[in-house]
């Protein structure tokens, strides 16, 4: 059987290990990807993937289920990069080595898939990390809640604290440097950015 | 000062066009339907937020190339990593009630058997009390429909009260506190109060055994430490010891040579006079 998130989250309060670590299980490889394009540093990531479940499960006494549990996890886990972001004091994404590693990569290969277009999707992965890197905090976060976990507007606005509208502002500054920053380094972004109204 | 499109025709000027908000939900296809629809119609129109739009929807797909590394998490909390209450409350063993009873509200959990003699005893001795009142005889084995009828001289609307003497009363009130007195000893030890009191001496127990292991824990550890402390500052002193006597040797050494060389100094001085005097 499988138990709801909220479900879930009723057992772990009454001191039940074994349902939070269900919750775990569902949620480690969000929270990790989220952790991971936000400060970009694969070992760091972990830890902070750790920490965020640790608080969680510390402030469960303090969770009504006001929220869903996924929203309150994703900001505990957005805190703790912002925390992680402040203590380093530099540019959060890392940069990929330029040594590729030929073992890593078969390990990473696809069924169907050639070490070509593996190397190509490594490369092109890696550009993409660079452009994110250029980002504020702000937009690099609404771009990757929004492109990579598909959230609401609604949802990251709650979760960045800030209203609708700048978050839609904040996706689409994001989105203009991103293509300017790809435009050179794919040849699929030929198109060239038309002039918008600014507010 | 906001921006219209350059090849934007004033004509087709619509709230929407070059808006970053109309063409973001667009985009990702989150807003209300009402105002997707108003949008849409206005980019069936637009070509240069044709463009934008297309543009923005190549730069989404080279993103999804950004994947984070696969690297195998197993990420798990253990009881010891939560906070003293959380661990208390993980680890502390739950009560031993079945969860059928402990889903079912009290009024309708089953009554100890302990109570259920008291109470017993109680309507015994109520019907004991009736039968005497009325009849002056116990009502052993009569029927309740007997019991119940009017005692002969007995008007029918009650029961004449003065029947019942005093002593009859004490002497009721005697048996009464002697069938509890019988009844409670047989009661008390009822299973559910025995497995309770065995619950909690076993876990008395359990925490006694824990408290006295990590004590013996940390005197090991305290005996272990002053060992090592003892052991280090034994080693220093040898070491001290060795290196004070390495340079009293060489002062030695230094002072016996120096006396050496004035001695034969002195001897050469004097042998050079006794030489000058003759």
């Amino acid at each position: 059987m499988t138990w709801t998130d909220e479900e879930l989250v009723a057992r772990s309060r009454t001191g039940d290990m074994d349902s939070f670590n269900q919750l775990i299980l569902r949620w480690e490889r969000p929270i990790y990807a989220l952790a991971y394009r936000v400060i970009g540093q694969e070992e760091d990531a972990r830890d902070v993937a750790q920490e965020t479940f640790l608080r969680a499960f510390r402030a469960l006494p303090g969770f009504k289920g006001q929220a869903k549990f996924s929203s309150w996890i994703y900001r505990i886990a957005l805190n703790l990069c912002r925390d992680w972001i402040r203590r380093k004091r530099r540019t959060p994404v890392s940069q990929l080595p330029d040594d590729v590693d030929l073992s890593e990569l078969a390990a990473e290969q696809g069924p169907s898939e050639s070490v070509e277009d593996l190397v190509a999707r490594r490369e092109l992965s890696a550009v993409v990390e660079e452009a994110m890197a250029l980002l504020p905090e702000e937009q690099r976060t609404a771009v990757i809640l929004k492109e990579y976990h598909g959230m609401t507007f609604q949802e990251i606005a709650d979760l960045q604290g800030c209203p609708l509208s700048t978050v839609k502002t904040r996706l689409y500054q994001g989105l203009s440097v991103l293509r300017k920053h790809l435009k050179d380094r794919t040849p699929s972004l030929s198109v060239q950015p038309v002039r918008v109204r600014e507010h | 000062m906001k921006k219209v499109p350059e090849d934007h025709h004033p004509l087709n000027r619509s709230p929407y066009c070059g808006e970053p908000g109309a063409l973001v939900s667009y985009l990702y296809n989150d807003g209300s339907s009402d105002e997707l629809a108003a949008i849409e119609a206005h980019v069936q129109t637009c070509d240069a937020c044709t463009a934008e739009l297309a543009a923005l929807g190549d730069t989404r797909e080279v993103l999804s190339a950004w994947s984070p590394p696969q690297t195998e998490l197993g990420l798990t909390l253990a009881a010891s990593d939560a906070l003293p209450v959380a661990a208390t409350v993980a680890t502390m063993p739950v009560p031993a009630v079945p969860a059928a009873v402990a889903d079912v509200p009290w009024w309708r959990q089953s009554t100890p058997v302990w109570m259920q003699a008291v109470a017993a005893s109680m309507v015994f001795a109520a019907g004991l009390a009736i039968g005497t009142g009325r009849g002056g005889a116990p009502a052993t084995s009569n029927s309740v429909a007997e019991a119940a009828r009017p005692a002969p001289g007995q008007a029918a609307t009650g029961v004449k009260t003065e029947s019942v003497s005093r002593g009859e009363l004490a002497e009721l009130e005697q048996r009464l506190r002697g069938e509890l007195a019988r009844l409670s000893p047989a009661s008390a030890p009822a299973p559910v109060q025995t497995a309770a009191r065995n619950e909690d001496e076993a876990l008395l127990k359990r925490v006694r055994a824990l408290l006295s292991e990590s004590e013996e824990r940390q005197r090991s550890e305290l005996a272990l430490r002053t060992t090592q402390v003892l052991r280090d500052i034994e080693i220093q002193r040898q070491v001290d010891m060795a290196t004070v006597q390495q340079n009293i040797g060489q002062i030695q050494g230094t002072t016996g040579a120096e006396l050496k060389q004035q001695r034969e100094l002195y001897n050469m001085l004097m042998n050079r006079a006794g030489l000058q005097v003759r």
